[in-house]
Parts: structure tokens; sequence; C-alpha cells
């Protein structure tokens, strides 16, 4: 579609998915004076565990990251206080971020300036090195710690399945003890229900993209997704997404693009540079738009065939399993990270090929032109069978780049040959720069 | 007094460096089955009974550039080493291979081995991180009765309640020899270095447990009371998969003795021992859970700590040197902990981060000037 111009338009969501990222962070700073516990780690999973308390505060990994991002003088101080206390700086730099802006007291700064003590923290082994970060976070608050063990999906999985559910059975009850607080089985359900139906619309949201042109472009989605992140197993989330999936219906039926342009679909794989967001953008130069990946995806609930087809999943009581009991809860919540969030799995199991088969199936079925993959020096887990299925991908001849930086440490990044790599890529691909 | 004829020491010595001749001999001499492994929570119990030889993947610490497509740079040294004896054909004998699960870093060198080098069994065993909960030991006990039978239906034989029995015994018996070796190390004049003691252990790392065990006991049989060289600066050494004896051979050709280690190729090895049981699975999957665990197994109770410096503080030691493989996330978060614990019970450490490859003149000056203040009181 060389040449050709889109119609563009404003999302009218935008502007509610902002007022909850906002109403969020007022929980996260009044949860002292409204005296309900406030809850750090959990890695932004498993957080229907949290709504059986009752009232409850999420400061999830932290509440700093984004905001060290874009002040770089902060974040180099914030860096250089992990590396101060002779921790590596070869470590995970998501980690490293986090557990910097906690040691330089800016993580649990409220912004009237007090400092605020978390109550709780619960982290898991999605990425080991978020169950190391939870003990160093909870030996700095001083305050109780519980890890939950996600076992991999390449083995017996019912065996995976009682493991982790008796786990998080055992952690509700540990909940319950270290907050003084009458677990509420009701209102865990509510929240599973909730995942499941955010996680599934923001699939439908996925599936969308499919159009062309793509109703939204990487960068959008990344905004999107942040309820879906943050507060998922909450009912505003549900009715977010639900708004976001009608209005997006709207774009497609009336050929809204995200950016006017599309002359090249691109899917990103992995984390983007969190303090060079611009590269969402830099492709739009040459009329390229990436128009997904495996972040957005692994927000969702999908089924997974062997060609690598991605359907978005029925929840639970679609597929007739009813959420009547705790158990039941745990099971469903248990299968969502067991067996439908393939992004997530591809890191900790040794089915490589299956994580090709997938990337294949997205560039297949969302009608891509190439794929790129950002190294991430900083972040072990993204990185787990990146080479072999870039390497599987060049082999089925899909053209794919791979840019090397860090995800949360802006001083490894080196901008030029970055923009140098996607312009030798793009122009690779056909593409010449546009007139903006 | 001149340094003792220790013949069967250099047996063991000669396993560790012809490995892959002894496996092949082994191969051919028995006819059964030779099954790699990677990390030391794969229970070599099982494989033993099982009639096969249980062999640790070890790295060759010689330059490569083979693993760099398949592996990242900034994985670590360990597994890019070990893919690399892989791709370049160095493992071809091996029949089998198993992966404990572990950190992302060597999980990506099974995968890469299973997919450039396949073999007719490959097999990721799933080992509980969060080894103190309570969930942690049926969940293992499930996992091995599975691994079991995966091992059955590969080789077409069962593997019976006697052969777990007398794999159980004979790796017990071998933990207990290395036990009494560590013992004399205990001696201000131990009778024999720390290189020497770590190519025993990895000796039993890649041989038959039995015909270890005899040159074990002849070792032991063999030790004099002291190996003459008086007393020295000793040392104890803590990192993850150090299989790198030309590093303890410096250190001690500086003045010094390494006495300990804490090392999952050395006393993590072999700490603990199955305590039989009428399940023989839960028995084993018992000893893995309750070990000393790997840093990427003690990310809540920290009990790797204390239990460094408890031998630390039983073997004498004066300092310790923090073997860090570069990129190594478990250790990572782990290193500046156990230097504050150990320079708060008074002993002093030095951080040296490792590649493949050891840089020898670099590391001897450093060392030198780490034993220089150890000697001094000046550390």
């Amino acid at each position: 579609m060389k040449g050709q111009r889109f119609e563009t338009a404003h999302l009218e969501c935008w502007d509610k998915g902002k007022e909850m990222r906002r109403e969020h962070f007022r929980e996260i700073w009044t949860a002292k004076e409204r005296g309900v516990p406030l809850v750090i780690g959990l890695g932004e999973m498993f957080q229907p565990m949290l709504c059986a308390l009752g009232e409850y505060a999420d400061m999830g990994y932290g509440t700093k990251l984004p905001f060290i991002m874009r002040h770089r003088d902060l974040g180099t101080k914030c860096l250089e206080a992990w590396e101060t206390r002779g921790f590596s700086r070869d470590c995970c730099s998501v980690m490293r971020a986090d557990l910097g802006t906690m040691y330089a007291e800016v993580m649990h700064r409220a912004p009237d300036g007090k400092l605020i003590r978390p109550d709780l923290c619960i982290e898991m082994s999605f990425c080991p090195n978020m169950g190391r970060t939870g003990r160093l976070v909870a030996d700095y608050f001083n305050i109780p710690y519980f890890y939950i063990d996600v076992p991999p999906d390449d083995f017996n999985m019912e065996t995976a399945y009682r493991y982790l559910m008796d786990q998080l059975e055992d952690c509700l009850e540990w909940m319950g003890r270290v907050t003084g607080r009458e677990i509420n089985d009701e209102l865990f359900i509510e929240g599973v229900r909730n995942e499941w139906q955010s996680r599934k619309l923001w699939g439908q949201v996925q599936e969308l993209q499919k159009a062309t042109p793509a109703p939204l472009d990487s960068r959008m989605l990344q905004s999107l997704l942040v309820p879906g992140t943050m507060v998922k197993q909450k009912k505003e989330c549900v009715e977010f997404y639900r708004m976001l999936l009608d209005e997006v219906k709207d774009r497609v039926d009336r050929g809204i693009s995200a950016l006017g342009v599309e002359e090249c679909r691109l899917l990103y794989e992995w984390m983007v540079p969190w303090y060079y967001l611009r590269i969402h953008r830099y492709p739009l130069r040459y009329g390229a738009v990436f128009i997904g990946g495996t972040i957005p995806a692994a927000w969702a609930v999908w089924d997974m065939a062997g060609d690598g087809t991605w359907t978005v999943a029925q929840t639970p009581e679609e597929r007739g399993l009813p959420l009547r009991t705790r158990r039941d809860a745990l099971r469903a919540m248990a299968e969502i990270y067991l067996e439908k969030t393939p992004g997530v799995h591809w890191y900790r199991t040794s089915r490589g090929d299956k994580a090709e088969n997938d990337v294949m199936g997205r560039f297949r079925d969302w009608h891509a032109h190439g794929v790129v993959f950002h190294q991430d020096q900083g972040c072990r887990a993204a990185q787990v069978g990146q080479n072999e299925i870039r390497m599987a991908l060049q082999k089925a001849g899909i053209p794919v780049m791979a840019f090397e930086a860090s995800q949360c440490d802006f001083r490894v990044f080196t901008e030029a040959e970055v923009l140098d790599r996607f312009d030798a890529f793009l122009e690779g691909l056909g593409l010449t720069p546009i007139e903006s | 007094m001149s340094a003792p004829s220790m013949s069967a020491i250099e047996k063991l010595r000669q396993a560790v460096q012809d490995r892959h001749r002894y496996a092949r001999e082994w191969k051919a001499r028995t006819g059964g089955k030779v099954v790699g492994y990677l990390c030391s929570y794969v229970p070599e119990e099982i494989i033993s009974a099982a009639g096969m030889l249980p062999v640790r993947v070890f790295g060759s610490r010689e330059p490569q550039d083979v693993t760099e497509p398949h592996i990242a740079s900034y994985y670590c040294p360990y597994c890019r080493d070990c893919l690399a004896q892989a791709l370049l054909g160095r493992y071809d004998y091996l029949d089998g291979l198993v992966i404990g699960h572990s950190c992302f870093h060597i999980l990506q060198t099974f995968n890469s081995w299973r997919r450039h080098v396949p073999l007719s069994f490959d097999y990721h065993l799933f080992v509980p991180q969060h080894v103190r909960s309570p969930r942690a030991k049926p969940c293992l006990t499930e996992v091995l009765v599975d691994f079991q039978a995966a091992l059955q239906e590969w080789s077409g034989q069962a593997v019976t309640d006697g052969a777990l029995d007398g794999a159980i015994a004979a790796c017990n018996h071998n933990r207990r020899l290395l036990h009494q070796l560590y013992q004399t190390r205990k001696d201000p004049s131990p009778p024999i270095t720390g290189a020497q003691a770590m190519e025993v252990v990895l000796a039993s790392q890649v041989m038959d447990k039995g015909e270890n065990s005899q040159l074990r006991e002849q070792v032991l049989s063999e030790l004099p009371g002291t190996d003459g060289a008086g007393e020295m600066v000793r040392l104890m050494v803590v990192g993850s998969e150090n299989n790198d004896v030309e590093l303890l051979r410096l250190t001690e050709s500086l003045g010094a003795r390494v006495v300990v280690d804490d090392h999952c190729t050395g006393s993590r090895y072999f700490w603990n021992e199955v305590i039989p049981g009428p399940n023989r699975l839960e028995a084993i999957a018992a000893r893995y859970i309750d070990r000393v665990p790997c840093p990427q197994k003690d990310l809540v109770e920290k009990e790797r700590l204390p239990h460094i410096l408890k031998l630390a503080q039983g073997f004498g030691v004066q300092g310790a040197i923090l073997i860090q493989e570069k990129f190594c996330d478990p250790h990572g978060f782990d290193m500046p902990q156990i230097q504050a614990l150990l320079k708060a019970n008074g002993i002093p450490s030095l951080l040296l981060e490792v590649d493949i490859t050891t840089p020898a003149g670099q590391f001897r000056t450093r060392l030198e000037a780490f034993l220089e203040m150890l000697q001094t009181g000046t550390a």
C-alpha cells in the first residue's frame, strides 16, 4: 500500500485509561491513612489473591520505574545506589533499577515527600531474579515475605497444577495471618473472574490488530495495557477493556488506522528500552508500523495450536467450569499462568521449537512483514531462546533484525548504532523514508 | 618432607582430565548408556539405578567461538562453555541429557544442545525453586516418579527398588568418603591441596560410583598426616559451577591452602545423604530438597549464608575467594551479602569475576595482594 494514507482518530477511552492509572497510584499513596494493607511485589500477576483481603493497595514492583526512566540523573542515582552496595552491574536491569529506587529512597516516597513502608511482600518465580528481589525488598523494609514458585509447563501438568495451587492457597492463608484480615473467598473468586475477563477482552483487541490498517500501534498498546497489568483483577478494568474493544471494533469497521500510514507491518519482540519509548515510532519515518508483539500478547489468554495459531481463550465459565469454590478459582488462576500465556512460558521451558512456531504464527496471521527483536542485555528471561527463534525465522525466510540494548539501563544504549540498524533493516525491506 | 606419592589421587585426576575417554571406555566395557546432566539437582541415584552412567557436563575452560549464534554473549561463561563442548562434539558418546530446572542460562544450554546435537533421550526435570516450601518435596517426588518412568521407557528396563537401594547406598558411601576427605582438611597442615580436593570431587561426578569409591578409599588410606608444607594461609572458595582447578593451583602456588569450598561442583554436591525410606523416590526427593540450597533456590530463607559461615569457621578459614561467573544473576545477588557476612565475622574476602578462561597474570597480582594483606593482618 505504497503511498496510501488512512484516516486516524483519537481514542475516546484514552483518558479513562490515564485516570485509572492515576487512581491506582492514589490508592498506593493513601493506603496508610486509609488503614489498608500495602502490598509490594507480585510482578503484576496473581493480583486476585489480594482481592481476598477486601481493601488493599498494590505497589507492584515499585512505583517509580517509569519516572526514573524519564529522569536520567535520578535514574543514574538509583542504578548506582544498587552498585554502591556491591551488587553486580550485570544483574537484571529491571531489578537493579527497581531496587535502586528503593535504596535511593525514591520508590516509596509519596508525592508529599513522606516515605511509606509496605506491609508485606509477595513475589514469584516467573523469573528467579524477581524472587531474589523480593527477598531484598522484604529485608530492607523488614516486612514478611511469601514466595510463589511457578512451575514451567513442560512436565506432568497435574503435578504442576497441584504444586502451584497448593502454594497459592498457602499464600492466601499467610496473607490472612500477617494482615490480621479475614480471607474473603467470594472477593477472590470475583477477582479471578475479572482477571479472566480482562485478559480475554485484551486478547480480542489484539485479534483486531490483524486488520489492515491496524487500528492501534505498539505505542498505543503499551499504554492501553497499563490497566491490564496493574488492575486486571478489578471490575473497572473489565469495563475499560470492554469499552476499548467496542471502540477498536468501530475503528476497524471505519478503516481508522493507528498512524495514518501502513506500508509495512512489523512485530516487536520483548520489552522496549523504557527510557527510549520513541523506538515504537521510529519505523514510521519509513511508513512502517509496529502492530504488536510478545508483550501485548502475553497479557491476554490464548489457546495455542500446534501450527502457531493463536485463538483467544474462553473463560472457564464459558467452558462450563464454574467458579464456586476457592479451589475452583485457584485452578482457574493457575490455568492462566500455566497454560494460557504462551509468551511467558517460552523462557521457562525446554520447548524452544514451540516458541518459534508461536512467533511464526503471529507473523503469518497478523500479516506482518518483519520482526524486530530487542536483545535485552538487562533481562536474561527475554533472551532465552531468542537467538534460536531468530535463526528459525530467518531460515523460514522471515525478515528479522535484532538490536542490543537494556530495558532499564540507559547507560548501555547506543542510540546512533541502534537507529542505524533500524535504517538498514527498513531499507532492506524495500522501504524508503516517507514525507511527514 | 616431600609431597606424598598419591597414585589414587593421580588416577582420579586423570579421570577428570580424560573424562571423555573414561566414559567411552565405561560404555564399551559395560554396554550401558551414558547420560549427561546439567545441574547438581539431577538425582544421579535414579540414573545409576537404571544401569546408566551419570556424567556431569563441564566446560573445558578453553576459548571457543561456536556458541555465539545460540547463546547471548551476556549469558554466563559456564553455560556457553558447556554448550561449546557439545557443539564441538566432545560429548558425542552421550546417549541422553538431563537438566535439573535451574537458571535461564543453563536452560538455554540444554535447549540449544538438544536442538543442534540431538540425543535419543533428553529430559527437563523440574526441581522446585522454593525448596523450603512444604509443597516442594511432594512435588519433586511426583516429578521423580515420571523421570523414573521415562528412563524405564527409554531403556526398556525396569528400575527396581533393589536397584534404587543399591544406587542410593553407592551414592551415600561416595558422599561419606568425600566428607572424610574434607575432614582431613581441617588439619593445621592439610594432607591434600585444594586443587587435589577439587579434582577428587569432580571425579565423583564423571565416574562410576563404585570405581570412584574404591579409589577414594585408597586415597584416604594413602594420605599422610600432613602435606609437609607447614602452615599456610587458609582459604575458602565460594561460587557456582567451578571446575577451574588451575585457579586453585595458582592460588596455592602463592603460599595459601584452600581448605574448603561452597560450590555445586564441590561440597554442595555431596554434603547431605539420602536417608533411606520405604518410598525410595520420596527419600531421594527429600535429599535434593533438603540439601544446602543453590542460590537459585535459596530465594526466601537465605540458608546458604549461615552455612558458608559455618564452613569457614569450622575449617579455620582466614580469608575467602568469591568466584563470580560473569553475568550469573543468582550468585550476583548473593555475593555482596556473603562478603558482608564474612567481613562481619572477621573473614576478609576477595571477589574474582571469571570468564571462560582465567586471566592468570591479573589474578596472580590480586591474589598476591590479598594474601599479603591476610598475612600482615591488614585485610
